[in-house]
């Protein structure tokens, strides 16, 4: 299990290696010029080009590529163009408000989907399955901004319960959080809802009840834990998604988070920080897969011993064979 | 040794699926006495399962519903408990052996887990008093106590069904129903598993439901034989009177597609034709259509099991015809 993990950690090298790439990439070709960005429109052409050479705009792209990654490695992420601070800093110092803004928001949509999933499948073909089915439906047809914008319309606007923007305290995560967690929410519940259906027809759920396990046991011990590998899936998925979904929901709720800090830097054309604020969410993705396949291995023993657990794998296979 | 565990009168249950009306069992009866072994025998199809989950009360609603009847385990009736009653009596009273030991495991609990469960059910004992009883139960089926933290993908298929029987047993009922227990398995581990099974119902002196589609595990284990045909019992008595004294031509069918191993070499004869949809039944004997001894009387009017000796009842009209088998 160790030896599988440490793999996983070594395989995310590449995987942000190609992160960088195709990021740096992308904005050397959207249009727009950091310097005058900084300099704002009344900069000569000397100023301009003398802030592009200390910059270090002018050398050529793979040069500019090789020497950031060589920063990289030393820990330094450069400086943002325009507040000057150094670019880790400022991402770590956003980062803790967006992770828990996803991590709020993902619980969310875990407790609604499976709680709903469940009640879907149970009630198959009745009237709760269908109105939960449909509610999924719009859940996942919704696009987050437009929840937030309606959220914040009726319970900040129109009920004055919940406050609208900031991130002071758990009060200020309910509309955010919602918002961000709805179309998980019915992503899970449907994915929970066609995979307890599958489960619930096995044997092994009839052999439960013939053992007389009440129905919640069997239900919940039996079916669920059996039905959760896709249900990790997806989750975990969510949560990529949701941390990019960040952004948007940051900035109508304005967060300071990192999304709304990548939005600033992406329209000012502030290099070090598109590149650091994204490469911080790639391998918080990434780490999160990782998470996503040792649940897996958590949840299902057949899992566990494909991933190699040592003496005791050893010791089953000769008493299998006897 | 005659007192009476379980009695079946009238027995009816239906699939009811979109358009059709599926006549699963119809109007069965059959007793069952403490100690016995009682043989249902039958193709796939004829309604042997769907008896057996009826008595569970677990055939699956919807589609399936029980029409009416009785089932009476110690003189109660089962079709009027309620649910929360019936889950104190099944595993407990009454536990079922399931035809494929492959699914019938929960592939993420540790075998020995499963196992506890049952006692934690149905007894009040602690956790760790659950798992010594369900260690003891794994080696009373012949699998090591160690292996009680293992889970069902490390078994193989005979060691697995040895696992279900145990859970199955775990509480000590009065009534096993085994559902073709050995159809899954090879045949020198179906012998196995027909010891332990038998070995076991002696020592804690069980009744045993086995139902089956061979009739040599019917001679082995048997006391009682129903022969079941299209959700009805065509010929029922004890294990001498079904294969010494064969009456209904189903069952003499049956005994001519069993291949003999001592006996000199010949053709089997199989029973021609189909099982019929159990959606839409002849009228009249169920088996008119592929009887070789049929009448035309018996396509019209429902044939009644009748006694043809103490304890042995058979429902055919043309018994006079029909010759019993060489």
């Amino acid at each position: 299990m160790y030896r599988y993990i440490l793999k996983r950690l070594l395989m995310m090298i590449p995987v942000l290696l190609g992160v960088t790439v195709i990021v740096f990439a992308m904005l050397q070709v959207t249009p727009g010029d950091p310097a005058r960005s900084i300099l704002g429109d009344d900069a000569t052409p000397a100023e301009l080009e003398a802030k592009r050479e200390e910059l270090g705009l002018n050398d050529p792209v793979v040069v500019q590529y090789v020497r950031y990654l060589a920063d990289m490695l030393r820990g330094d992420l450069g400086e943002s163009y325009t507040s000057g601070r150094p670019v880790l800093q400022e991402v770590m110092r956003r980062f803790p408000t967006t992770m828990q803004l996803t991590l709020v928001g993902i619980s969310v949509s875990i407790v609604l989907g499976i709680l709903l999933g469940v009640t879907s499948a149970v009630n198959k073909g009745k009237i709760v399955d269908k109105v939960v089915t449909v509610v999924g439906m719009i859940g996942i047809s919704m696009p987050a901004f437009w929840i937030g914008l309606l959220l914040s319309q009726v319970f900040a606007l129109h009920l004055q319960i919940l406050p609208a923007t900031g991130w002071y305290g758990p009060r200020y995560w309910v509309l955010p959080a919602l918002t961000v967690g709805v179309n998980g929410a019915a992503a899970i519940m449907r994915t929970t809802r066609s995979s307890m259906l599958e489960v619930i027809r096995q044997d092994y759920i009839r052999t439960a009840e013939a053992k007389g396990a009440p129905r919640k046991s069997v239900i919940y011990h039996h079916a669920l834990k059996n039905s959760l590998i896709p249900v990790i899936t997806v989750a975990g998925l969510r949560v990529g998604i949701q941390l990019g979904g960040a952004m948007v929901v940051e900035m109508i709720f304005t967060i300071p988070g990192l999304g709304s800090y990548l939005v600033d830097a992406i329209s000012f054309r502030d290099y070090p920080a598109v590149m650091g604020g994204v490469l911080v969410i790639a391998v918080t993705f990434s780490l999160v897969n990782l998470l996503v396949d040792i649940l897996y291995a958590f949840v299902d023993p057949r899992i566990r011993s494909q991933y190699g657990g040592g003496k005791k794998r050893k010791f089953q296979k000769k008493e299998v064979s006897a | 040794m005659s007192e009476k565990l379980l009695n079946i009168e009238d027995l009816s249950i239906h699939y009811f699926t979109e358009n059709r009306e599926v006549c699963a069992v119809n109007h069965v009866a059959l007793s069952l006495d403490k100690g016995e072994t009682l043989g249902l025998v039958g193709e796939t199809g004829a309604g042997k399962t769907t008896i057996a989950l009826g008595i569970m009360r677990l055939v699956p609603n919807p589609p399936g519903k029980i029409l009416g009847g009785r089932i009476e385990l110690e003189g109660e009736n089962l079709l009027e408990k309620k649910n929360s009653e019936m889950q104190k009596i099944r595993g407990a009273k009454v536990s079922m052996i399931f035809q494929d030991p492959m699914t019938a495991l929960n592939p993420i609990d540790t075998v020995g887990d499963q196992i506890a469960e049952c006692i934690r059910l149905h007894s009040h004992v602690s956790r760790a008093e659950a798992a010594l009883k369900a260690a003891e139960t794994l080696e009373m089926v012949g699998i090591p106590r160690e292996r009680y933290g293992e889970y069902p993908h490390q078994f193989s298929g005979g060691m697995k069904q040895r696992i279900v029987i145990a859970i199955a047993l775990s509480c000590k009922p009065e009534l096993l129903i085994a559902d073709e227990p050995t159809t899954a398995l090879d045949v020198t581990i179906q012998a196995q598993v027909l010891d332990i099974m038998n070995d076991l119902k002696n020592k804690l002196n069980m009744s045993m439901i086995l139902i089956t589609h061979d009739l040599g595990v019917v001679a082995e284990m048997c006391d009682k034989v129903a022969i079941l045909y299209a959700g009805e019992i065509v010929e029922s008595g004890t294990a001498e009177h079904i294969f010494d004294d064969t009456r209904h031509p189903y069952t003499i069918g049956l005994f001519g597609s069993l291949p003999s191993v001592a006996g000199q070499k010949r053709r089997l004869t199989p029973v021609a034709g189909l099982t019929p949809d159990p959606a839409r039944l002849p009228a009249g004997c169920k088996f008119a259509p592929r009887c070789p001894h049929r009448t035309p009387e018996c396509g019209q009017e429902e044939v009644a099991l009748r006694e043809v000796s103490p304890g042995h009842w058979v429902r055919c009209r043309n018994l006079e015809h029909v010759k019993g088998r060489e």
